[in-house]
Protein backbone atom coordinates (compact mmCIF):
# COMPACT_ATOMS: atom_id res chain seq x y z
CA UNK A 1 0.00 0.00 0.00
CA UNK A 2 1.06 3.57 -0.61
CA UNK A 3 2.61 5.35 2.36
CA UNK A 4 0.05 8.12 2.03
CA UNK A 5 -2.81 5.66 2.36
CA UNK A 6 -1.21 4.17 5.48
CA UNK A 7 -0.50 7.59 6.89
CA UNK A 8 -3.94 9.15 6.40
CA UNK A 9 -5.82 7.44 9.29
CA UNK A 10 -2.96 8.12 11.73
CA UNK A 11 -2.82 11.72 10.63
CA UNK A 12 -6.58 12.08 11.15
CA UNK A 13 -6.28 10.68 14.68
CA UNK A 14 -3.34 12.95 15.43
CA UNK A 15 -5.27 16.02 14.27
CA UNK A 16 -8.20 15.10 16.52
CA UNK A 17 -5.87 14.42 19.44
CA UNK A 18 -4.18 17.80 18.97
CA UNK A 19 -7.64 19.34 19.15
CA UNK A 20 -8.10 17.76 22.59
CA UNK A 21 -9.92 14.53 21.66
CA UNK A 22 -8.63 12.04 24.27
CA UNK A 23 -10.31 9.01 22.66
CA UNK A 24 -8.65 9.65 19.31
CA UNK A 25 -5.35 10.28 21.06
CA UNK A 26 -5.55 6.98 22.95
CA UNK A 27 -6.42 5.18 19.71
CA UNK A 28 -3.43 6.75 17.97
CA UNK A 29 -1.10 5.77 20.78
CA UNK A 30 -2.25 2.17 20.88
CA UNK A 31 -1.96 1.82 17.11
CA UNK A 32 1.52 3.31 17.37
CA UNK A 33 2.38 0.87 20.16
CA UNK A 34 1.60 -2.04 17.83
CA UNK A 35 3.55 -0.53 14.93
CA UNK A 36 6.51 0.37 17.14
CA UNK A 37 6.62 -3.06 18.75
CA UNK A 38 6.82 -4.64 15.29
CA UNK A 39 9.38 -2.11 14.07
CA UNK A 40 11.69 -2.51 17.07
CA UNK A 41 11.24 -6.30 17.03
CA UNK A 42 12.55 -6.36 13.46
CA UNK A 43 15.58 -4.32 14.55
CA UNK A 44 16.36 -5.92 17.92
CA UNK A 45 14.74 -9.34 17.73
CA UNK A 46 11.33 -10.12 19.19
CA UNK A 47 12.64 -11.32 22.56
CA UNK A 48 14.95 -8.39 23.27
CA UNK A 49 14.69 -7.33 26.90
CA UNK A 50 14.64 -3.63 26.05
CA UNK A 51 11.91 -3.93 23.41
CA UNK A 52 8.94 -2.81 25.49
CA UNK A 53 10.94 -0.10 27.28
CA UNK A 54 11.83 1.31 23.90
CA UNK A 55 8.18 1.21 22.81
CA UNK A 56 7.18 3.09 25.97
CA UNK A 57 9.94 5.69 25.67
CA UNK A 58 8.95 6.35 22.07
CA UNK A 59 5.28 6.66 22.98
CA UNK A 60 6.19 9.12 25.73
CA UNK A 61 8.11 11.21 23.20
CA UNK A 62 5.24 11.05 20.69
CA UNK A 63 2.89 12.25 23.41
CA UNK A 64 5.03 14.96 25.01
CA UNK A 65 6.60 16.28 21.81
CA UNK A 66 3.41 16.27 19.76
CA UNK A 67 3.52 20.05 19.36
CA UNK A 68 6.58 19.56 17.11
CA UNK A 69 4.50 17.81 14.45
CA UNK A 70 3.55 20.08 11.58
CA UNK A 71 0.21 19.25 9.94
CA UNK A 72 1.89 19.83 6.57
CA UNK A 73 4.25 16.94 7.39
CA UNK A 74 3.41 13.25 7.08
CA UNK A 75 2.61 11.81 10.48
CA UNK A 76 4.51 8.58 9.90
CA UNK A 77 7.62 10.46 8.78
CA UNK A 78 7.57 12.35 12.05
CA UNK A 79 6.87 9.28 14.19
CA UNK A 80 9.47 7.21 12.33
CA UNK A 81 12.13 9.88 12.95
CA UNK A 82 11.35 9.76 16.68
CA UNK A 83 11.42 5.94 16.76
CA UNK A 84 14.72 5.87 14.89
CA UNK A 85 16.18 8.49 17.23
CA UNK A 86 15.20 6.41 20.28
CA UNK A 87 16.59 3.25 18.68
CA UNK A 88 19.93 4.87 17.89
CA UNK A 89 19.99 6.18 21.45
CA UNK A 90 19.54 2.63 22.72
CA UNK A 91 22.43 1.40 20.55
CA UNK A 92 24.56 4.19 21.98
CA UNK A 93 23.65 3.28 25.55
CA UNK A 94 24.47 -0.37 24.86
CA UNK A 95 27.88 0.51 23.53
CA UNK A 96 28.54 2.33 26.76
CA UNK A 97 27.34 -0.39 29.12
CA UNK A 98 28.33 -3.61 27.47
CA UNK A 99 29.40 -5.27 30.71
CA UNK A 100 27.45 -7.93 32.59
CA UNK A 101 27.24 -8.12 36.37
CA UNK A 102 28.49 -11.41 37.84
CA UNK A 103 25.55 -13.40 39.20
CA UNK A 104 25.22 -16.77 40.84
CA UNK A 105 24.35 -19.90 38.90
CA UNK A 106 20.72 -19.52 39.98
CA UNK A 107 20.47 -16.76 37.39
CA UNK A 108 20.24 -19.56 34.84
CA UNK A 109 16.91 -20.59 36.33
CA UNK A 110 15.35 -17.12 36.24
CA UNK A 111 11.63 -16.50 36.51
CA UNK A 112 9.78 -16.98 33.25
CA UNK A 113 9.15 -13.68 31.51
CA UNK A 114 6.09 -11.95 32.82
CA UNK A 115 3.75 -10.02 30.55
CA UNK A 116 5.75 -9.10 27.44
CA UNK A 117 3.94 -5.76 27.20
CA UNK A 118 5.19 -4.73 30.62
CA UNK A 119 8.12 -2.31 30.58
CA UNK A 120 10.56 -2.22 33.47
CA UNK A 121 12.05 1.24 33.08
CA UNK A 122 8.91 3.32 33.36
CA UNK A 123 7.74 1.20 36.29
CA UNK A 124 10.99 1.79 38.14
CA UNK A 125 11.04 5.50 37.34
CA UNK A 126 7.45 5.80 38.50
CA UNK A 127 8.42 4.35 41.86
CA UNK A 128 10.90 7.22 42.25
CA UNK A 129 8.25 9.92 41.80
CA UNK A 130 7.13 11.96 44.81
CA UNK A 131 4.45 10.19 46.85
CA UNK A 132 1.68 12.61 45.94
CA UNK A 133 2.24 12.35 42.18
CA UNK A 134 2.37 8.57 42.46
CA UNK A 135 -0.93 8.42 44.30
CA UNK A 136 -2.58 10.50 41.59
CA UNK A 137 -1.11 8.39 38.81
CA UNK A 138 -2.19 5.20 40.46
CA UNK A 139 -5.73 6.47 40.84
CA UNK A 140 -6.04 7.84 37.31
CA UNK A 141 -4.25 5.18 35.38
CA UNK A 142 -3.99 1.87 37.07
CA UNK A 143 -7.40 1.94 38.71
CA UNK A 144 -8.89 3.55 35.59
CA UNK A 145 -10.69 6.34 37.37
CA UNK A 146 -11.56 9.52 35.50
CA UNK A 147 -9.61 12.62 36.48
CA UNK A 148 -12.72 13.81 38.35
CA UNK A 149 -12.90 10.58 40.39
CA UNK A 150 -9.18 10.69 41.05
CA UNK A 151 -9.57 14.26 42.24
CA UNK A 152 -12.27 13.18 44.67
CA UNK A 153 -10.17 10.31 45.98
CA UNK A 154 -6.94 12.25 46.45
CA UNK A 155 -8.62 15.42 47.68
CA UNK A 156 -7.08 17.52 44.92
CA UNK A 157 -8.92 19.68 42.40
CA UNK A 158 -9.45 18.15 38.97
CA UNK A 159 -7.13 20.64 37.31
CA UNK A 160 -4.45 19.90 39.92
CA UNK A 161 -4.79 16.20 39.05
CA UNK A 162 -4.31 16.99 35.36
CA UNK A 163 -1.27 19.14 36.04
CA UNK A 164 0.15 16.40 38.23
CA UNK A 165 -0.27 13.76 35.51
CA UNK A 166 1.37 15.99 32.94
CA UNK A 167 4.27 16.73 35.27
CA UNK A 168 4.78 13.08 36.01
CA UNK A 169 4.96 12.22 32.32
CA UNK A 170 7.50 14.98 31.75
CA UNK A 171 9.52 13.76 34.71
CA UNK A 172 9.51 10.24 33.29
CA UNK A 173 10.83 11.45 29.99
CA UNK A 174 13.49 13.61 31.60
CA UNK A 175 14.62 10.64 33.67
CA UNK A 176 14.89 8.49 30.58
CA UNK A 177 17.13 11.14 29.03
CA UNK A 178 19.24 11.70 32.12
CA UNK A 179 19.85 8.00 32.56
CA UNK A 180 21.15 7.77 29.04
CA UNK B 1 4.16 -0.88 33.93
CA UNK B 2 2.12 -2.16 31.05
CA UNK B 3 2.10 -0.16 27.86
CA UNK B 4 -1.70 0.00 27.88
CA UNK B 5 -1.62 1.65 31.31
CA UNK B 6 0.91 4.17 30.10
CA UNK B 7 -1.31 4.93 27.11
CA UNK B 8 -4.32 5.44 29.40
CA UNK B 9 -2.19 7.77 31.47
CA UNK B 10 -1.15 9.80 28.43
CA UNK B 11 -4.71 9.87 27.08
CA UNK B 12 -5.86 11.53 30.29
CA UNK B 13 -3.21 14.17 29.62
CA UNK B 14 -4.77 15.13 26.25
CA UNK B 15 -5.12 18.88 26.01
CA UNK B 16 -5.65 20.97 22.91
CA UNK B 17 -2.22 21.86 21.53
CA UNK B 18 -1.60 25.32 20.08
CA UNK B 19 -0.48 25.29 16.46
CA UNK B 20 2.58 27.07 15.23
CA UNK B 21 4.26 27.33 18.61
CA UNK B 22 7.72 26.60 17.16
CA UNK B 23 7.89 29.50 14.66
CA UNK B 24 6.26 31.78 17.24
CA UNK B 25 8.75 30.98 19.99
CA UNK B 26 11.73 31.20 17.64
CA UNK B 27 10.61 34.58 16.29
CA UNK B 28 10.23 35.85 19.84
CA UNK B 29 13.74 34.66 20.66
CA UNK B 30 15.05 36.41 17.53
CA UNK B 31 13.35 39.68 18.49
CA UNK B 32 14.55 39.46 22.09
CA UNK B 33 18.09 38.61 20.93
CA UNK B 34 18.09 41.66 18.66
CA UNK B 35 16.89 43.89 21.46
CA UNK B 36 19.47 42.66 23.97
CA UNK B 37 22.25 42.97 21.37
CA UNK B 38 21.13 46.56 20.73
CA UNK B 39 21.09 47.37 24.44
CA UNK B 40 24.66 46.04 24.68
CA UNK B 41 25.84 47.74 21.48
CA UNK B 42 24.74 51.30 22.28
CA UNK B 43 26.77 51.86 25.47
CA UNK B 44 29.61 49.58 24.30
CA UNK B 45 30.35 50.76 20.76
CA UNK B 46 27.69 53.35 19.97
CA UNK B 47 25.67 53.76 16.78
CA UNK B 48 27.12 55.06 13.53
CA UNK B 49 25.58 58.14 11.89
CA UNK B 50 22.30 56.46 10.95
CA UNK B 51 21.13 59.40 8.81
CA UNK B 52 24.15 58.77 6.60
CA UNK B 53 23.76 55.00 6.78
CA UNK B 54 20.22 54.75 5.47
CA UNK B 55 21.22 56.67 2.34
CA UNK B 56 24.21 54.37 1.70
CA UNK B 57 23.76 51.29 -0.53
CA UNK B 58 26.58 49.54 1.37
CA UNK B 59 24.55 49.74 4.60
CA UNK B 60 21.59 48.05 2.94
CA UNK B 61 23.79 45.46 1.28
CA UNK B 62 25.22 44.44 4.65
CA UNK B 63 21.84 44.53 6.36
CA UNK B 64 20.11 42.45 3.69
CA UNK B 65 23.00 39.96 3.75
CA UNK B 66 23.05 39.46 7.52
CA UNK B 67 19.25 39.40 7.74
CA UNK B 68 19.24 36.88 4.88
CA UNK B 69 21.59 34.59 6.78
CA UNK B 70 19.42 35.03 9.87
CA UNK B 71 16.33 34.04 7.89
CA UNK B 72 18.17 31.03 6.45
CA UNK B 73 19.13 30.06 10.01
CA UNK B 74 15.56 30.56 11.24
CA UNK B 75 14.19 28.31 8.47
CA UNK B 76 16.79 25.65 9.29
CA UNK B 77 16.14 25.83 13.02
CA UNK B 78 12.38 25.71 12.64
CA UNK B 79 12.63 22.51 10.54
CA UNK B 80 15.40 20.86 12.56
CA UNK B 81 13.29 21.34 15.70
CA UNK B 82 10.86 18.79 14.22
CA UNK B 83 11.59 15.09 13.72
CA UNK B 84 11.53 14.02 10.09
CA UNK B 85 11.01 17.48 8.57
CA UNK B 86 12.82 18.53 5.40
CA UNK B 87 15.32 21.36 5.90
CA UNK B 88 16.30 21.90 2.28
CA UNK B 89 14.74 25.36 2.08
CA UNK B 90 16.94 26.78 4.83
CA UNK B 91 20.05 25.45 3.09
CA UNK B 92 18.94 26.98 -0.23
CA UNK B 93 18.23 30.40 1.30
CA UNK B 94 21.54 30.42 3.21
CA UNK B 95 23.48 29.24 0.17
CA UNK B 96 21.70 31.73 -2.11
CA UNK B 97 22.50 34.65 0.18
CA UNK B 98 26.17 33.62 0.41
CA UNK B 99 26.51 33.17 -3.35
CA UNK B 100 24.85 36.54 -4.04
CA UNK B 101 27.24 38.43 -1.77
CA UNK B 102 30.21 36.49 -3.15
CA UNK B 103 29.17 37.63 -6.64
CA UNK B 104 28.93 41.28 -5.55
CA UNK B 105 32.30 41.02 -3.76
CA UNK B 106 34.11 39.67 -6.81
CA UNK B 107 32.51 42.27 -9.05
CA UNK B 108 33.55 45.08 -6.67
CA UNK B 109 37.14 43.88 -6.32
CA UNK B 110 37.50 43.32 -10.06
CA UNK B 111 36.68 46.97 -10.61
CA UNK B 112 39.15 48.33 -8.04
CA UNK B 113 42.73 49.42 -8.78
CA UNK B 114 45.05 46.74 -7.43
CA UNK B 115 46.41 48.89 -4.61
CA UNK B 116 42.92 49.31 -3.18
CA UNK B 117 42.04 45.63 -3.08
CA UNK B 118 43.67 44.82 0.24
CA UNK B 119 42.16 47.85 2.05
CA UNK B 120 38.73 46.77 0.75
CA UNK B 121 39.23 43.22 2.03
CA UNK B 122 40.62 44.12 5.44
CA UNK B 123 38.86 47.42 6.10
CA UNK B 124 40.03 49.02 9.34
CA UNK B 125 38.26 46.71 11.79
CA UNK B 126 38.82 43.20 10.40
CA UNK B 127 40.41 42.03 13.65
CA UNK B 128 37.49 43.24 15.79
CA UNK B 129 34.43 42.61 13.65
CA UNK B 130 33.98 38.81 13.99
CA UNK B 131 34.59 38.85 17.75
CA UNK B 132 32.14 41.65 18.32
CA UNK B 133 29.46 39.88 16.28
CA UNK B 134 30.09 36.70 18.23
CA UNK B 135 29.88 38.58 21.54
CA UNK B 136 26.58 40.20 20.52
CA UNK B 137 25.16 36.82 19.53
CA UNK B 138 25.83 35.16 22.89
CA UNK B 139 22.59 36.21 24.69
CA UNK B 140 20.49 35.10 21.72
CA UNK B 141 22.45 31.86 21.46
CA UNK B 142 21.73 30.96 25.07
CA UNK B 143 18.04 31.80 24.65
CA UNK B 144 17.58 29.92 21.38
CA UNK B 145 19.30 26.78 22.69
CA UNK B 146 17.13 26.81 25.81
CA UNK B 147 14.01 27.12 23.66
CA UNK B 148 15.22 24.36 21.34
CA UNK B 149 15.48 22.00 24.30
CA UNK B 150 11.69 21.97 24.55
CA UNK B 151 11.41 20.88 20.89
CA UNK B 152 12.52 17.56 19.43
CA UNK B 153 15.67 17.95 17.32
CA UNK B 154 16.80 14.52 16.11
CA UNK B 155 20.04 16.01 14.73
CA UNK B 156 21.21 17.96 17.78
CA UNK B 157 24.49 19.30 16.38
CA UNK B 158 22.94 20.45 13.12
CA UNK B 159 19.99 21.98 14.93
CA UNK B 160 22.44 23.85 17.18
CA UNK B 161 24.34 25.09 14.11
CA UNK B 162 21.11 26.34 12.54
CA UNK B 163 20.21 28.10 15.78
CA UNK B 164 23.67 29.71 15.90
CA UNK B 165 23.32 30.86 12.30
CA UNK B 166 19.93 32.36 13.12
CA UNK B 167 21.01 34.40 16.15
CA UNK B 168 24.40 35.16 14.56
CA UNK B 169 22.63 36.75 11.58
CA UNK B 170 20.47 38.80 13.93
CA UNK B 171 23.49 39.92 16.00
CA UNK B 172 25.45 40.86 12.86
CA UNK B 173 22.49 42.95 11.67
CA UNK B 174 22.59 44.85 14.96
CA UNK B 175 26.37 45.23 14.68
CA UNK B 176 25.75 46.84 11.28
CA UNK B 177 24.19 49.76 13.18
CA UNK B 178 27.67 50.52 14.51
CA UNK B 179 30.08 49.32 11.83
CA UNK B 180 30.78 51.77 9.00
CA UNK B 181 32.73 49.37 6.76
CA UNK B 182 31.44 49.54 3.19
CA UNK B 183 33.03 46.80 1.10
CA UNK B 184 31.22 43.60 0.14
CA UNK B 185 34.30 41.41 0.49
CA UNK B 186 34.86 42.73 4.00
CA UNK B 187 31.30 41.71 4.87
CA UNK B 188 31.66 38.36 3.15
CA UNK B 189 34.78 37.43 5.09
CA UNK B 190 34.55 39.09 8.50
CA UNK B 191 30.81 39.32 9.11
CA UNK B 192 30.40 35.77 7.88
CA UNK B 193 33.30 34.77 10.14
CA UNK B 194 31.50 36.08 13.22
CA UNK B 195 28.21 34.44 12.21
CA UNK B 196 29.99 31.16 11.43
CA UNK B 197 31.64 31.23 14.86
CA UNK B 198 28.18 31.58 16.39
CA UNK B 199 26.97 28.62 14.31
CA UNK B 200 29.98 26.55 15.34
CA UNK B 201 29.43 27.21 19.03
CA UNK B 202 25.75 26.43 18.48
CA UNK B 203 26.70 23.10 16.91
CA UNK B 204 29.02 22.14 19.77
CA UNK B 205 26.53 23.19 22.42
CA UNK B 206 23.66 21.53 20.54
CA UNK B 207 25.54 18.27 20.37
CA UNK B 208 25.89 18.39 24.14
CA UNK B 209 22.57 19.78 25.35
CA UNK B 210 19.95 19.26 22.64
CA UNK B 211 19.79 15.50 23.08
CA UNK B 212 16.62 14.15 24.55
Amino acid sequence: MELETLDAPLKALMLKGLGGDAVAHAELLSRMATLLRRFFARKLGASDADLEDLVQETLLAIHLKRDTWDAAQSFSGWAYAIARYRLIDLYRRRRVRRSEPIETAEALFGEPDADPTAGADVERLLSELPERQRAVLKAVKLDELSTAEAAARTGMSESAVKVSVHRSLKTLMRRVRDEN
Amino acid sequence: MKTDDLIAMMASDTKPVARGSIPRKLSLVGAAGALVALVILIPWLGLRDMGLAIGAPSYWMKTIYTLGLGVGGLLLTERLARPGASWVRGVLVTGGVLVALAGISIFQLANLPSDQVMPAVMGSTWDKCPWRILALSVPGLIAVLLVMRSFAPTRPALAGAGAGLFVGGVAATIYGLHCAETSAMFTLIWYTGGIAASALIGALAGWRILRW
